[in-house]
């Protein structure tokens, strides 16, 4: 014992390797600790896809749903509504829906919708998340002449066309979102999840 | 690298505290088995506080969500159960670790001078740990939680004169309820901890101020080569740090099996009536403590009256404390005092066991007068202890041998009534034989066995 | 399913083995204290068991009895079914009346308020009755209802005596009666059993002293009329002396009490015995008792399904019910395995190192 050397080789390889083993039982044992900070399944099931009887909602009416905590709104949008969308683009910041994180692919057309006469849109502004006001009237006296109907956020004043998309000069730098969805059947939409993903 | 430590050393004693509290604290080199339970009871502490934590994240002191929010993280939270278990499992294993840190201070003498202050602050760390457990077990807010409290609160009831009011507010109400939950809470997720922590901090640099005992209770201090270094010391990193690994492997092994394949313990880590919601209109058919306790409540029980009960709980804690001023024999460790001394401390162990046993066991005449007379043998422990101290005057292992005999048929005859039934009669004299064997076995066997009563001698250095 | 066996053999032996290690004998569940129970032997693995046992407690439990902790979609998940499938299980609405959604909690049907009304308490949830009480108290709770015409609902059962439902399962099951037992307690234990009460009485009678017997007096009743020791020894006292004992003519002939104690015990009644104190008598009668117990039960009218298939609905209840106690049980112990494998290799790697640094130390 007393004239045997020290293996400085063997010493770090076993500092090496009882680190690492270590590094990796306590990534382990950390992994439930993170885990546990994501939503439970108490959070999961309040952010359950939400069902929505559209045939209730008179023509140019909005009606409100809650998913995930978040206002949804559902418009049944009048024919002229729809017609008049065309003509508000040179006002828009994004008028084609490019930015692709605000709505789902089958809803970027020119409607923002699966069916051109249901929006369905989360109701909070992409500025700093208050929740638009519906004024669906045309040419308000507060809100000028040259207003097409669509949101007024009362916070910071961002404005809103009848698809959720956002005019230019509003603090709110994109459109607003539209959440996952799709037609359960005519009359039912299912707020939540994309056709054909359980 | 260097370069940042020296900046933070021109700030801050990085390199002169690693260097006095790890790789140039001498530790002797002869520690055991015994030695791991110190760095153990840190990492349960870290366990608690870390899994602690994330508890507080879902649980909510509310009496009316209190048991749901528990359930919640056994079943919605992701993670939860494990980091639950891990706490639970950590708080019985906490006191594991705990008596059997303190029984190797118990055995190697580490609580006598010039450890004394050390033995105190680590008192102190125990009292404040059953602070701890007992206002955590509330929180769960099940018929055990709901009940045990109670139970534990009416105790201070018992203080005459002032009992109703003490109780009244400790639960912050007439009955515990949610002012008592919150303030359990309150106390139980930082009060206490940091009160814990400080002394933990306290206890170490109190230990490192004194040096390490060890199992031969050597001073190693007292030797040292011409550098100034213990010849039997060796530095605490990495000596000791990479043994300590081990150690902590193994105690992890025993942790997680607990925790992955039994994590109730069969009834006594969590006890099965407390997975019902406490229900204030309905005691459980038994209630116990959960086992840490067991000891000190089979003493409370032992004792009729309340208040003497109370206070005889409370003194079979107290004089833990005082053990350093007790025990004046110079040789700390067991292996070099006399027999009658090992035979007192295997005693006491023993009896320290019967009396967590019993403390779970419903009350029966047998188990009422065994009680009894383990605590009389707890408590006759500390005098026996004493008078251990003085191996050379054998002649007065007689007069302390008449005088404790005396202690236990006073006390046999002060508990004494004619109200006794047969059973508990014919117990009572049966088991009178424990307290006369264990004071034969310690005072009159060294008296008349002289190599009952031979001392060894101390080395000079470490053994092995 | 070979290897599935052997880890859990493995794992029952290794907990077995912990245990041992660490307590000497678990506590008795709160509420199985004395009582016998038959094992239920459920395994929890078993995912067709706990669909069925799911389905049975939907059907036969959930319209009184929540689930409250515990969600449809995780019972869909731990037993491979989809979120679909489980809808077949949802019987309950919620508030805007539409069927609960999978991600819910598995509330009761009842409104709490009228369950009080209707039954004096509210059902309890059930959640956790696989811990609080065990997998074998359930088992056979739901297998101990009898036919017993006191009761509101006209059963009893074995283990949970007066107990405040219906046997819901009595379609399934038909209808037991109590065959009954007469055990002669002693201190609390059963010193002998008996098929009638006649027999448990005269064993009794047997136990008790004659001259009590003589007079009529019951052991227990004695006990029943005279609540103290004091007052009951008074009384004994005062009625069998031989002066009791004896017809007065008899008596007379005797010049001295001893002349008669000594005939008294010269003429020993059957058991032999003839000496009594009150004391003696008393304590006799108090610690002797007679405890009429259901033996066994009997199917009187059968269900829909034989006993065979009600034990297996039984059976897969309870499964259901102490999975859904802890749903992390199905996992944990896998978990267990892994981590202590990986600290046997993390203990090497450790160990080595230690050994290697202490090649310093001499």
């Amino acid at each position: 014992m007393a004239n045997s050397k020290v293996d400085k080789g063997r010493r770090r390889f076993l500092v090496a390797a009882t680190s690492v083993v270590g590094a990796v039982g306590t990534a382990a044992m950390a992994t439930p600790f993170v885990m546990s900070l994501t939503p439970s399944a108490r959070a999961l099931a309040a952010g359950a896809p939400v069902e929505v009887n559209i045939s209730k909602i008179e023509a140019g009416q909005q009606l409100r749903v809650i998913w995930r905590g978040k206002p949804v709104w559902v418009v049944n949008r009048t024919p002229e509504m729809i017609a008049k969308l065309p003509s508000v683009d040179p006002k828009l910041t994004d008028p084609d829906s490019e930015v692709e994180s605000q709505q789902p692919a089958y809803a970027q057309n020119v409607h923002r919708a699966i069916k051109e006469q249901y929006l369905v849109l989360i109701g909070i502004c992409t500025h700093l998340g208050c929740s638009p006001t519906y004024r669906p009237e045309l040419a308000p006296a507060d809100l000028g002449a040259s207003w097409p109907g669509g949101w007024y956020c009362p916070c910071h004043g961002s404005r809103f066309d009848m698809a959720g998309r956002v005019m230019k000069g509003s603090p709110a730098g994109t459109n607003l979102e539209v959440p996952p969805y799709h037609y359960k059947t005519d009359t039912t939409i299912l707020v939540g999840v994309s056709k054909g993903v359980a | 690298m260097s370069g940042l430590v020296n900046w933070i050393d021109d700030r801050f004693p990085l390199t002169k505290v690693w260097n006095e509290h790890l790789a140039q604290y001498y530790a002797p080199k002869n520690f055991n088995a015994w030695y791991f339970f110190g760095s153990l009871a840190m990492l349960v502490l870290v366990i608690q506080i870390v899994t602690g934590i994330l508890l507080t994240m879902h649980y909510k002191p509310d009496t009316m969500m209190a048991f749901t929010s528990v359930e919640h993280i056994m079943r919605d939270v992701p993670g939860g159960w494990f980091i639950r278990y891990m706490h639970s499992t950590g708080a019985s294993l906490f006191f594991v670790v705990v008596y059997l840190h303190m029984f190797r201070g118990l055995i190697y003498g580490s609580f006598k001078g010039p450890r004394e202050l050390v033995w105190l602050i680590g008192m102190a760390i125990y009292l404040a740990l059953m602070a701890e457990a007992f206002m955590g077990y509330l929180l769960p807010w099940g018929q055990m939680s709901f009940w045990g409290a109670q139970v534990i609160i009416n105790l201070f009831n018992t203080i005459p004169y002032i009992g109703d009011v003490v109780s009244t507010t400790i639960r912050g109400d007439f009955v515990i309820s949610d002012p008592t939950l919150n303030r359990f809470f309150a106390f139980h997720v930082i009060a206490v901890p940091l009160i814990l922590v400080g002394l933990v901090f306290v206890h170490i640099v109190a230990l490192h101020v004194v040096g390490s005992n060890n199992p031969d209770g050597v001073e190693i201090k007292k030797l040292k080569d011409k550098n100034g270094i213990p010849l039997d010391g060796i530095p605490f990193h990495p000596y000791y740090s990479v043994k300590d690994i081990a150690g902590i492997v193994v105690f992890l092994m025993v942790f997680f099996a607990i925790l992955f394949f039994m994590p109730e313990g069969g009834g006594y880590l969590l006890e099965h009536a407390n997975f019902e919601p406490a229900n204030p209109l309905k005691t459980p058919e038994h209630i116990a403590p959960v086992w840490y306790f067991t000891p000190f409540y089979t003493v409370l029980r032992a004792v009729p009256d309340p208040w003497y009960g109370t206070l005889a709980m409370f003194a079979a804690i107290a004089v833990l404390f005082i053990l350093p001023w007790l025990d004046k024999n110079p040789i700390k460790s067991i292996r070099y005092r006399n027999t009658a001394h090992k035979l007192n401390i295997v005693w006491f162990a023993v009896f320290f066991l019967i009396l967590g046993y019993l403390g779970v066991m419903p009350v029966t005449d047998f188990f009422r007068e065994l009680g009894t007379r383990a605590t009389q043998i707890y408590f006759l422990f500390f005098l026996v202890t004493a008078a251990h101290s003085r191996p050379d005057k054998r002649a007065m292992y007689l007069v302390w041998f008449i005088a404790l005999a005396a202690l236990v048929l006073f006390t046999d005859w002060l508990r004494w009534s004619d109200s006794f039934t047969g059973p508990q009669r014919h117990y009572f004299w049966m088991m009178m034989a424990l307290p006369a064997t264990y004071l034969a076995s310690t005072l009159l066997l060294p008296l008349f066995v002289g190599r009952c009563n031979a001392e060894k001698e101390v080395p000079e250095r470490v053994t092995g | 399913m070979k290897v599935n066996t052997m880890k859990q053999t493995l794992i029952k032996t290794l907990s077995a083995g912990i245990m041992a290690a660490f307590i000497a004998s678990p506590v008795a569940n709160a509420a199985g204290g004395g009582v016998h129970l038959e094992p239920a032997d459920i395994d929890v693995h078993d995912k067709i068991s706990l669909l069925r046992g799911a389905k049975y407690y939907a059907n036969y439990c959930q319209g009184c009895h929540s689930l409250k902790f515990s969600r449809y979609n995780r019972v869909a998940t731990d037993t491979g079914i989809s979120d679909e499938q489980i809808q077949d299980l949802i019987f309950t609405r919620d508030e805007d009346d539409k069927p609960t959604k999978t991600g819910a909690l598995m509330t009761s049907a009842i409104p709490a308020k009228d369950a009080v009304n209707w039954f004096g308490t509210a059902p309890p949830d059930l959640s956790l009755i696989g811990r609080s009480r065990g997998a074998d108290w359930v088992y056979n709770y739901l297998k101990g209802f009898h036919t017993d015409s006191s009761r509101p609902f006209g059963v009893n059962n074995t283990i949970f005596d007066s107990v405040g439902m219906p046997n819901v399962l009595a379609d399934l099951q038909g209808d037991q009666d109590p065959v009954f037992r007469y055990d002669l307690m002693h201190n609390g234990h059963v010193a002998s059993s008996f098929t009638s009460e006649e027999a448990a009485n005269k064993a009794l009678k047997e136990k008790l002293t004659y001259n009590v017997l003589k007079l009529g007096l019951m052991g227990e009743k004695i006990v029943e009329k005279y609540p103290t020791e004091k007052e009951a020894a008074d009384y004994v006292a005062s009625k069998t002396s031989y002066k009791v004992l004896l017809n007065k003519s008899e008596v007379d002939s005797f010049a001295t009490k001893a002349e008669g104690e000594s005939y008294v015990k010269a003429n020993p009644v059957e058991g032999g015995k003839y000496k009594i104190t009150p004391k003696s008598a008393y304590s006799t009668a108090k610690s002797h008792k007679i405890a009429k117990v259901v033996d066994h039960l009997e199917l009187v009218k059968p269900g829909k399904q034989s006993p065979a298939e009600f034990d297996r609905t039984v059976h897969d209840l309870t499964n259901f019910l102490a999975y859904v106690s802890e749903p992390a049980q199905l996992h944990r112990k896998t978990y267990g395995i892994f981590t202590l494998l990986f600290l046997l290799v993390f203990f090497v790697f450790a160990y080595m190192l230690k050994k290697e640094y202490w090649k310093d130390i001499h």
